[in-house]
């Protein structure tokens, strides 16, 4: 007995820690506009899927287990979406966007998914400003909001979980120094225009150790940061656009997800109280048959009690692998949700991202042109030779 | 000229010794003089020549540059008009699917959306409020920007065309007024074309007399308005 009255509260205790760990949070106000020298632009990147590309047996494994690659794609971009829409929704930061991977930011985002089901969401965040300096790299774990599942609810289920991480960002935020600021930014630029004509910014950014630093500063009015000032502008025009593709990504995906999501977490649950039910019972079963057995034993003979508590055991039991069947059926019902959810994201996810590809495509063509031109301006404006290879492959922008 | 038609052996066997007729080697023969002066002349100009190039090479990076950048701010504008398509088409098909979606989506944005008022203007169309949209059934866009008046169910959306007001003087074209010192458009470049439609196209007075600017700069910055009937550049080369 006392076995049992443990064993539920071993089974209890999970509950109730996660009732408490698991207080919404909100994110932090800006109570006051923030002055422009204070704020940093944030970049996030499209989030890594934690589906290895090339593996097929093992993306074969995980679908097996309800994990969907077309569905972790387009989480990869839900995902930082919600993120940034935390971020902007605080009023202390400057512009909020999903970026290229190569583009060149203040601070800048990353992150790989490592769970996401509609009962709980797990993923992994590094955060880091331009000059090198680390702010986060932790793993961030949630379970759903289960108010966000009622009918007519306009809660996201992680909600709390996003401004978490803005929290967080923001008390690294809070810990700069004001001079921090400014160089952040500086750096940023610079990274940008050197990325854009090398030759013409070469020597201005030190690096020691992964930390960069600005060595020297353009000229006030110097022509070429003016014109790569231009091109930025541009830059950011480009990555307003595409993340206006990402938001038509989002809100096509809503609805379809949300349904998913909603369906999952019930299922989700039915699942684990099955397998708890299941494992109770077993456990029961066997010591209500060990007891019976001892039972018996200890009278010399096969007593009514020992007997009784024999066949109780063996019906617990019984009970329990016919509740591990019915956790086998909720399995396939989990899967198949995903595998139909699955065939739809593809194809908005092919939808948004082929639009996303072209304009890309594009784009870097654009940055070609313009590398070669400031390239071309550099050395004639200066008369040094640059090497004609020099800007056909820039490191990043 | 005569005289090499007139079968003459000297002219022949030089010409095939030496690569040239003698009577054509003794005449450059008595030139040399003349042409080392011209070289030297020469020499002396393509140094003017080699600044002048140097010159003309800055202005044209210049001019290349600004061409690419006005080509660029083409594109962005061409992508917007084609998110604004996407935006109308699915509009139109939430319009058609509006009450059925409501059920579905749970309708309805995420928690940060109630934030969307401030966040989502700023990012002009970016804001997926489109859960609402859906919530209320009102077959909406999806991507209606937060803040603004959901469009509600069957009702008609305005095309551009449509919207278009025709205050002050000025031609209009397929609806839309162009104004009249753009003339009309017909020796257009890609760019300059792609700028005129985008103007034309543009609802907001502001930002359509932005677009004009712009085509003006563009096209009026590389050549002169076609009042003067000069040939234009295209013309005159053979």
């Amino acid at each position: 007995m006392r076995r049992g009255i443990l064993l539920i509260a071993m089974l209890s205790v999970p509950a109730a820690a996660l009732a408490l760990e698991d207080e919404p949070i909100e994110a932090l106000q800006a109570v006051e506009e923030i002055p422009d020298h204070l704020l940093l632009d944030v970049g996030i990147r499209v989030f890594d899927t934690g589906i290895p590309a090339d593996d097929e047996h093992a993306k074969y494994l995980l679908e097996e287990k309800g994990v969907f690659e077309e569905i972790r794609k387009s989480e990869a971009r839900w995902i930082p979406m919600n993120l940034k829409r935390a971020l902007e929704s605080t009023g202390y930061w400057g512009a909020v966007r999903l970026v290229p991977a190569e583009a060149s930011v203040d601070v800048m985002v990353e992150g790989a998914i490592a769970s996401s089901t509609g009962k709980k969401l797990e993923i992994d965040v590094i955060a880091y400003d331009a000059t090198g300096r680390r702010w986060l790299s932790r793993s961030y774990e949630r379970e759903a909001d289960p108010v966000a599942y009622i009918p007519n609810a306009t809660v996201e289920p992680f909600q709390s979980l996003y401004n978490r991480i803005a929290n967080d960002l923001l008390k690294e935020k809070n810990d700069l120094d004001p001079e921090d600021f400014a160089e952040i930014r500086r750096v940023s630029e610079l990274k940008f225009a050197s990325a854009l004509a090398p030759s013409a910014f070469e020597g201005y950014l030190a690096e020691k150790k992964g930390r960069y630093s600005p060595s020297r500063l353009p000229a006030e009015g110097d022509p070429m940061m003016i014109r790569v000032a231009s091109i930025r502008e541009r830059d950011h025009m480009f990555v307003d656009t595409l993340n206006e593709y990402y938001a038509d990504l989002y809100a096509k995906m809503e609805g379809p997800y949300r349904g998913w999501r909603s369906n999952s977490y019930d299922e989700q649950l039915a699942l684990e109280e099955l397998k708890r039910a299941s494992l109770w019972r077993m456990l029961a079963g066997g010591a209500a048959i060990f007891g019976g057995v001892m039972a018996s034993r200890e009278g010399g003979g096969w007593s009514n009690a020992g007997q009784i508590a024999i066949l109780g055991g063996m019906a617990a039991v019984m009970d329990g692998l016919d509740k591990q069947a019915q956790t086998a059926m909720h399995r396939e019902a989990l899967k198949e949700l995903a595998g139909s959810f699955d065939s739809e994201a593809q194809e908005i996810l092919f939808d948004v991202e082929g639009e996303v590809l072209r304009l890309k495509g594009s784009v870097d063509t654009q940055y070609a042109r313009w590398r070669e031109i400031l390239r071309d301006l550099f050395a004639a404006e200066t008369g040094i030779a640059v090497d004609p290879n020099q800007a056909v492959t820039p490191p990043s922008r | 000229m005569k005289r090499l038609r007139r079968f003459d052996p000297v002219i022949v066997l030089s010409t095939f010794l030496v690569g040239a007729p003698l009577t054509a080697l003794a005449a450059t023969q008595s030139q040399e003089p003349e042409t080392k002066k011209e070289e030297e002349e020469e020499g002396k100009s393509s140094e003017m020549t080699a600044v002048e190039t140097t010159e003309e090479k800055r202005e044209g990076l210049h001019r290349k540059l600004d061409k690419t950048l006005s080509e660029f701010d083409a594109l962005i504008l061409r992508e917007q008009e084609i998110l604004e398509q996407r935006r109308e088409a699915a509009g139109a098909a939430g319009g058609g699917a509006g009450a059925g979606t409501a059920g579905v989506a749970g309708e309805g944005g995420s928690g940060v959306e109630a934030a969307e008022g401030e966040s989502g203007e700023e990012a002009g169309g970016e804001t997926a409020s489109g859960g609402k949209a859906n919530t209320e059934g009102t077959g909406g866009s999806p991507d209606q920007p937060a803040g603004e008046p959901i469009p509600s169910s069957g009702e008609p959306t305005e095309s551009p065309g449509e919207s278009d007001e025709n205050e002050g003087g000025g031609e209009v074209s397929n609806g839309h007024r162009v104004p009249e010192d753009v003339g009309n458009g017909e020796d257009d470049d890609i760019v300059a074309r792609q700028l005129r439609e985008a103007a034309m196209r543009e609802e907001d007075p502001e930002l359509r007399e932005k677009l004009w600017d712009e085509y003006r700069a563009y096209k009026f910055g590389q050549k002169k308005p076609t009042k003067t009937n000069e040939p234009s550049e295209k013309e005159t080369k053979p």
